[in-house]
């Protein structure tokens, strides 16, 4: 049972706080403007009846306003709620801005003050709440500040929450938080937690739009509490909070923020119906919390705009730190460590699909060695030939010896189009039929690109290697007639078949810079033509509108960060092959989407954790983690690693100095968890990594992935991204690692 | 039915009475499942228990199949009676056939692993059965170390 209570108004003497002359107390007409952005949009504290509330107005932007601000919602602790809302009982103009009370009675000789402070600096209004409690009683607290917008539909908005909502649905999912089903019941509801950045935005047809950031998260929380042991918990050690929009049948739309958080969606993924999840602080006296969260008002010509814009906003204002790391020494270690992991059976070489980070155990399917995405044979093999070129000892020299032997390994193993598979199995040298393996556009193209960079290098040095040429140009004779009349092309075929296996053209953007590469070299324009296509295809159906799908294999055909890192790759490969600025333009949109994928807060782990017991460990900051689809938010993993190059190709492109801050960021931030002399974290030695991490709530818990294994993308990726930035722009390497590795000689 | 045949065939061979050979396959499913299980999800948190079809031993006859477990996308079998190991025959088409919920079958590739036969197909991302050298797909390629063949064997029981 919900009971809505009205808080008394507080009778307080107003004082004129004497010595600066901006301050003064309510006027007496009853209005008090806070200010105006640029863009005209008034922020008013207007006095009712019962009190204080809080109107937004003005040009462009549908009017939002909030006649009871102070909300609180209270919990016996055993399923009953209670809400109470108060408008302000005072309001006044001071220095920083407008100060508000309100002073809530529950009953029992319990009472909540609330003080907020709200601001309006640069277009972004912002509250400070502190709430005291007055009293104790059994049972615990949230409380929230809420706008709603009584002219506004669900509808009229396209939403925001990075790693999980993209304005359009359709690809995230049924039961996630940014799903299907929770967008249809109007109800989004997310913790801070799941979020790389706390962020929530909408943005209105009219082109007004507000996001809603949390600009000082914290995030603590208790081991129990994370594996979402019980739907209501109440415990003070709570710091997060969670971001709604939601308009019940009948209501106008509400949006806000709660603290601690409460949500309502299908937890784990599953579930018929929607279930709560409340969080709440113990109403003890004297116990008090204290938050802020800031309302950005803008107007933006499109929710492109509006994405990239928010997202920069809460990066500068989050200011996430860089963790100088040794580069050079760690690309030594994950080379040595990976030429360690290059298996040869029956003269088959490669690098097994699978290996234990804590013992030397073998998976079922550890003999399986795969082309791109999580397997990256090619870019493993790419990484030990350039560990050659790099040091001439025999060291580098046996490094290049068995990148020589993996590609012709895979080479001589799938010898045909179409393919049987984009993997084999090393014990036979026979392509394996396993859906990691399939004939996935993307694991053939990703790995068939390395492999045409480094027939490039090799020839410049004079090496020729026309077998490389050759199986490569072989299967983009047979890809360019897969591509269909509207430019897309199948994720997947069925293994020696033109039959697509998966029909969906979401991820045609693979297809696009081994074609481009193809094309300069071998002079042929087929090639080009036909990525020219799939990128259009790609911009036209996804890119415009801010969103891009499809990237991880293992996945439905999903919303995730993979799909934009490699739409990043095939618009600057066009850009850089045309010089065409339109397409610099889109590998901006596809580089500001990815980005937002990237942990730009650290979120602690549980507080009450075993350090032993987590994969990631205490103290060690998430900054640089990134989500990983909108399928499974609060999944983590460190994939952009890789995308250190591509960011820096883009901020020389364009000049944009904050891709030189995401390049340093994924350069430095996503090694956090790779094991190095003096620091393995509980794994076998150094080099591994494994491969994913849990952040957001689930059944493990925060801090622990889904397995300890390593897969070949890892160590594949962090070189991947090391030395492709070293290879593009030498200089600026030397400049990003100085200090690091100047660190090291100290 | 080509199942009962084998069932038929199978009692003959050992002369047991099949019920009673039926209740000692269950005894020892009992007892030695718990533990096989636990070794194998030990080692990879993606396994699944799954269902033992024939549990006797025979050391003149090819492989026997032990076990069958559920992994990401594959098929595990396990076998007895391997003497010095399984073999699969790679130049002829696999005799295995694997199945998801909508029982349809599909021609399946196998791999030796570990001592264990991975049976796949990326046409079936969840299957639940696995058929070898069975009516439609009759041509085995699974021998032991000494060159016995399996016999044909299936871990589903759903009608022809």
């Amino acid at each position: 049972m919900r009971m809505r209570c009205k808080a008394r108004t507080v009778e307080l003497l107003l004082f004129i706080v004497s010595g600066y002359c901006g301050v003064a107390i309510a006027s007496e007409n009853h209005r008090l403007e806070l200010g105006r952005t640029s863009t005209g949009v008034s922020v008013t504290f207007t006095q009712m009846r019962s009190g204080w509330g809080v109107d937004i107005r003005g040009s462009g932007l549908a009017d939002v306003s909030q006649s009871e601000p102070a909300r609180i919602e209270v919990s016996d602790g055993a399923g009953h709620l209670q809400e109470f809302n108060s408008a302000y009982g005072e309001v006044r103009r001071t220095a920083a801005g407008i100060d508000a009370t309100a002073f809530i009675r529950m009953g029992a000789g319990v009472a909540f003050e609330i003080q907020d402070r709200w601001q309006l600096r640069a277009d972004v209004l912002s509250a400070s709440r502190t709430v005291t409690v007055r009293g104790t009683v059994s049972g615990g607290f949230s409380t929230a500040i809420v706008f709603s917008g009584t002219s506004l539909h669900w509808d009229d908005a396209s939403y925001l929450a990075p790693g999980v909502l993209y304005a359009d649905p359709t690809y995230d999912g049924e039961r996630s938080p940014g799903g299907t089903l929770n967008y249809a019941a109007h109800n989004l509801t997310l913790r801070e937690d799941i979020l790389p950045a706390p962020l929530f935005g909408m943005y209105f047809k009219d082109g007004s739009s507000i996001a809603m950031l949390d600009p000082a998260p914290r995030g603590d929380t208790t081991v129990a509490e994370s594996k979402l042991t019980e739907a209501e918990m109440i415990d003070a050690r709570f710091e997060f909070g969670s971001f709604f929009a939601l308009q019940p049948e009948g209501s106008a739309l509400q949006f806000g923020f709660r603290y601690p958080a409460s949500v309502r969606g299908y937890f784990a993924g599953r579930g018929d119906a929607p279930t709560s999840i409340r969080r709440f602080h113990p109403i003890q006296s004297g116990f008090s919390d204290n938050y802020r969260v800031c309302f950005r008002i803008g107007h933006e010509p499109g929710f492109r705009k509006f994405s990239r814009d928010a997202w920069r906003r809460l990066w500068e204002t989050l200011k996430p730190p860089i963790h100088e790391i040794d580069i050079p020494m760690v690309r030594q270690v994950l080379t040595d460590h990976l030429a360690a992991q290059v298996t040869e059976i029956n003269g088959h070489t490669g690098v097994p699909f699978v290996l234990s980070t804590m013992d030397d155990s073998h998976n079922w399917n550890w003999t399986m060695v795969a082309m791109g995405f999580v397997g990256k044979d090619l870019d493993c093999a790419d990484a030990l030939l350039l560990e050659g070129d790099r040091d001439p000892s025999p060291r580098g020299q046996h490094m290049r010896a068995l990148g020589l032997a993996m590609i012709d390994t895979m080479i001589r193993a799938l010898p045909t189009v179409p393919l049987p598979a984009t993997g084999i199995d090393l014990t036979t040298g026979l392509p394996w039929d396993h859906i990691w393996l399939s004939p996935w556009l993307r694991n053939a193209t990703e790995d068939m690109r390395v492999l045409m960079l480094a027939y490039r290098r090799e020839k410049k040095m004079g090496r020729e290697h026309p077998e490389w040429l050759a199986w490569v140009r072989q299967y983009c004779d047979w890809l360019i007639q897969q591509e269909r009349s509207d430019g897309s092309f199948p994720r997947r075929w069925k293994p020696s078949s033109d039959e697509p296996a998966e029909p969906s053209g979401t991820a045609s953007y693979n297809a696009v810079p081994v074609l481009v590469l193809m094309s300069e070299e071998t002079g042929d324009a087929k090639y080009r033509q036909s990525a020219m296509r799939a990128a259009e295809y790609t911009w036209t159906q996804y890119g415009s509108r801010g969103l891009f799908i499809g990237g991880a294999s293992d996945n439905p055909n999903i919303t995730d960060k993979e799909a934009g890192m490699l739409s990043l790759e095939a618009f600057l490969s066009l850009y850089e092959d045309s010089k065409d600025r339109k397409w610099l333009d889109r590998a901006e949109a596809a580089g500001d989407f990815a980005e937002s994928w990237i942990w730009i807060w650290n979120l602690p782990m549980p507080v009450d954790a075993d350090d032993a017991q987590l994969h990631w460990k205490k103290g060690v900051s998430t900054v640089g983690l990134q989500g990983i689809t909108a399928l499974h938010a609060g999944g983590a993993d460190e994939y952009l690693d890789c995308a250190v190059g591509l960011y820096a190709r883009l901020y020389r492109y364009s000049g944009d100095s904050h891709y030189l801050e995401v390049t340093r960021l994924l350069l430095h931030d996503t090694k956090s968890m790779v094991a190095l002399p003096g620091r393995l974290y509980g794994m076998r030695g150094p080099g591994w990594q494994q491969e994913n991490f849990g952040l957001g709530p689930s059944p493990r818990g925060r801090g622990v992935g889904s397995h300890r294994l390593w897969l070949p993308w890892i160590s594949a990726n962090h070189l991947h991204g090391i030395n492709s930035l070293e290879e593009f722009d030498p200089e600026l390497f030397r400049k990003l690692t100085a200090a690091g590795a100047k660190d090291r000689t100290q | 039915m080509r199942s009962d045949r084998f069932q038929q065939m199978h009692c003959q061979q050992t002369g047991i009475n099949c019920r009673l050979l039926f209740l000692f396959a269950i005894v020892l499913l009992s007892v030695a499942l718990p533990a096989l299980g636990q070794h194998l999800t030990s080692r990879n948190p993606t396994l699944k228990q799954g269902t033992i079809v024939d549990t006797s031993q025979n050391q003149e006859e090819g492989p026997r199949l032990v076990s069958s477990e559920i992994a990401t996308s594959a098929m595990l079998l396990r076998f007895t009676q391997t003497d010095g190991g399984l073999v699969l025959h790679t130049g002829t088409p696999s005799a295995f056939q694997i199945a998801g919920a909508d029982h349809k079958w599909f021609r399946a590739d196998a791999h030796i692993v570990n001592g264990i036969i991975v049976v796949s197909t990326s046409l079936v991302q969840y299957p639940i059965a696995v058929r070898y050298a069975w009516p439609s797909n009759p041509n085995g390629n699974l021998f032991n170390g000494t060159g016995q063949p399996a016999a044909p064997f299936r871990t589903d029981d759903w009608p022809e």
